[in-house]
């Protein structure tokens, strides 16, 4: 069989038309402008085939044939070499290509469900406590700005609530600093935040909703669970190295848009943080057992909110995040054993 | 009668490779880095770029990428072993660690010089290799010197304007003047350096692109970015007012105020500040650096490059959304769909016979450079 091909003599770009053949000892001979070239087919370099591209056969002497008669190449390349090209043979199988598409699917299923959380949590218990306090206080300055205007509450409910605050903190495993503070907002409404250093903000409408102390001592455990299990910095972590991810998948291709790219980020955010949330709510529940509390304090204030939030149309932080709340509500009722609550929801 | 015989010959490039066919060789690639740990990653870097060079031809004869996986998996190991030790040395000592840190930093513009010169010794047409002078007294003045210069200058001028009131606005002014033409002054300098450097075997390419043409690509680009904006931001104010959405809600997303389709819409309009003067400056540099490179001193051997910016924009946005709506499945094609384009418009233009380049006696690029030649991979566009 003849193969036809340029040959090159690798000392200028000069091409030949050529013609090289396999004979039937192994020896390979290139026949070009009038010459014959013969070398053993061990010292004879022939690539190995990539997709349609063309192949080389690379002389001892410097030499090199081209050819894109690639099919040609393998039939007679078979009978001296048949394990040859056998990442070729993987590339063309469509059951390889089906099986590399699971595990690669699986693998970057995994690594996005279970592989970023783990790192982030991983970081996010090593950075030191500092960065934690920075990073607060810059929000805490910046929330002040724009949402929160200091709060209307009585000196004294305030003392009240900070007491029972001192009480729940002094229980809690202290690397924190927690702090209870009370501002004003008209935008969030009936709402508390937890800042990663362990500063807890609760805004008046949320304190004037509640009845009893007790009721207001769920929501602030629940936030000293968020500060514990360090939420919101495993949150920022996780939501930088999926888009770092993205942008590294996206821009590889088409250098460009990371605009385009924020909705997965956002879908998988959703569901990272309503883990967060049922963390949250396991610590508060957890602590209201050893407390001696009644659960159904939790149970109330939580279907308050969520009462008190259906008018707006907007979720408060505590709330916000799940799309399952009733299942939440739920959840919490299962562990009061309690079969029928009075909650004295509140009809405006 | 003719005047004078032109024997101008034209060759475009061409671009053979096709999505399907390397979606076939990148998932089996990825597969086999995962399960080898990440050791057939090396493999998989010489098959992907075999498979873009081998598909890239021009005058019948197609490019040939020569690297050898085991050069690139040690030069990979070096530079996991190089963070590793950086690691290390951060829990034991932060001086330690910001001696480390610089030493790195000195040795960048060292490991630049080496990737490239590995590259393009790996690269060859028609059996002759291509070659990268190792120039490190320019690498170090560009990768080290410039910014050092940028950066006493900057401080200098802070300095100046802190110390003494009056000259507060000239300072700004020379900041703003300043910054547009000392950041593609600075591209300029390393396309410079790259071109300058390069021969196909003996015959060294020549860089002829002045320095203001290229600034002035940037310089369009920001105008047009301005222009872009305003238009933007009065299309906004007319959404806003017709929709009547209240742009305080705008700021809380995570509670979901400001409605779904205004938010698309503006994240769009957003995308067109930026994508078209992106494509601008990336289309018109091609052309230019292209157009302003000849092989050899003399104009008889040059490159036309005719990229356009409506069409680079088109392909980017279809893209980066088959992309995204396909989970990363589509980045095969797109990269197949930009070679191709990218081939497409260039030619190389020959007054002569391009049977006459000579190649270089062979001498290996040392392997202590191979090593370091993947080091962070360094992509200059040419």
């Amino acid at each position: 069989m003849k193969i036809n091909g340029l040959y090159f003599d690798g000392k200028s770009s000069k091409g030949i038309t050529a013609e090289l053949s396999f004979g039937w000892n192994g020896n390979i001979a290139v026949c070009a402008g009038g010459e014959i070239l013969t070398a053993p087919l061990d010292q004879v370099v022939i690539s190995s085939r990539i997709g349609n591209t063309p192949r080389y056969f690379q002389f001892e002497q410097g030499g090199k044939f081209e050819t894109t008669e690639n099919d040609v190449v393998d039939a007679c390349l078979y009978q001296f070499r048949p394990k040859a090209g056998l990442i070729h043979t993987l590339e063309s199988r469509a059951s390889i290509i089906l099986i590399s598409l699971l595990v690669v699917a699986l693998f970057g299923w995994g690594f996005v469900v279970y592989g970023t959380p783990a790192v982030a949590k991983f970081l996010a218990e090593r950075l030191p406590y500092n960065t934690y306090v920075y990073l607060s206080d810059e929000t805490l300055e910046l929330m002040d700005k724009r949402f929160l205007s200091p709060s209307k509450i009585s000196e004294e409910r305030q003392q009240q609530l900070q007491a029972i605050f001192n009480n729940l903190t002094s229980e809690s495993r202290s690397e924190y600093e927690f702090k209870l503070l009370f501002r004003d907002s008209e935008k969030m409404g009936a709402n508390a935040f937890a800042l990663p250093s362990g500063t807890i903000v609760v805004t008046d409408q949320l304190v004037q909703l509640t009845e009893n102390n007790q009721e207001i001592l769920g929501i602030l455990a629940h936030e000293i669970g968020h500060v514990i299990y360090r939420h919101s910095m495993r949150l920022a972590i996780h939501n930088s190295m999926i888009g770092f991810l993205i942008l590294f998948i996206t821009g590889d291709a088409s250098s460009s848009s990371v605009f385009i790219s924020t909705l997965p980020v956002t879908l998988i955010y959703l569901n990272y943080s309503r883990e967060f949330e049922e963390e949250a709510d396991l610590y508060a529940i957890k602590y209201l057992e050893n407390s001696d509390i009644n659960l159904g304090n939790l149970f109330c204030m939580m279907q308050k909110l969520a009462a008190a939030h259906k008018e707006d149309g907007k979720l408060p932080e505590f709330l916000s995040t799940h799309p399952d709340m009733d299942a939440r509500i739920r959840s919490i009722r299962d562990s009061t054993n309690l079969e029928s609550m009075d909650c004295n929801l509140k009809n405006k | 009668m003719s005047a004078v015989q032109s024997d101008l010959k034209k060759y475009p490039f061409e671009f053979n490779g096709d999505g399907w066919e390397f979606f076939k060789i990148w998932i089996v690639n990825i597969c086999l880095s995962i399960v080898t740990l990440g050791i057939y990653s090396a493999w998989a870097k010489v098959r992907t770029n075999r498979y873009f060079h081998n598909n890239t031809s021009v005058a019948g004869s197609s490019f040939e990428y020569l690297a050898n996986p085991i050069a690139i998996l040690k030069g990979r190991l070096i530079v996991f072993a190089a963070f590793v030790l950086y690691s290390i040395v951060t829990k034991v000592s932060p001086v330690l660690a910001g001696v480390l840190f610089l030493i790195y930093a000195i040795l960048v513009p060292w490991a630049i010089t080496k990737s490239l010169s590995f590259r393009a010794y790996n690269t060859a047409y028609r059996n002759v290799r291509f070659h990268f002078k190792q120039n490190f007294s320019s690498a170090y003045l560009i990768y080290l010197g410039l910014p050092a210069i940028f950066f006493v200058v900057v401080f200098a001028l802070t300095g100046l304007m802190s110390i003494v009131n009056l000259l507060a606005i000239p300072v700004v002014i020379i900041f703003i003047i300043g910054f547009p033409l000392a950041i593609p002054a600075f591209q300029w300098f390393i396309k410079r350096f790259f071109v300058e450097n390069s021969s196909y075997g003996r015959t060294a390419f020549r860089f002829k692109m002045s320095l203001d043409s290229f600034i002035g690509i940037f310089l369009k680009a920001i105008l047009f970015t301005i222009l872009i904006a305003i238009g933007v931001v009065i299309v906004m104010v007319v959404l806003t007012k017709v929709l009547g959405v209240d742009l305080q809600d705008m700021q809380n997303i995570e509670e979901g105020g400001a409605s779904v389709p205004f938010n698309i819409v503006s994240a769009l309009l957003g995308m067109a500040i930026y994508l078209f003067p992106y494509a601008y400056v990336q289309t018109k540099t091609a052309n230019l650096l292209f157009g302003t490179t000849t092989l050899g001193e003399f104009s008889d051997f040059r490159f036309h490059c005719y990229q356009d910016v409506f069409e680079v924009m088109v392909l980017y946005i279809t893209n980066t959304l088959a992309i995204v709506f396909t989970l990363g499945l589509f980045i095969p094609w797109a990269k197949v769909r930009m070679a191709k384009y990218k081939a497409s418009r260039l030619c190389f233009m020959a007054e002569q016979s391009i049977d006459n380049f000579a190649a270089r006696e062979q001498e290996r690029v040392s392997a202590l450079g191979e090593e370091f030649g993947d080091f962070a991979d360094f992509d200059i566009g040419l």
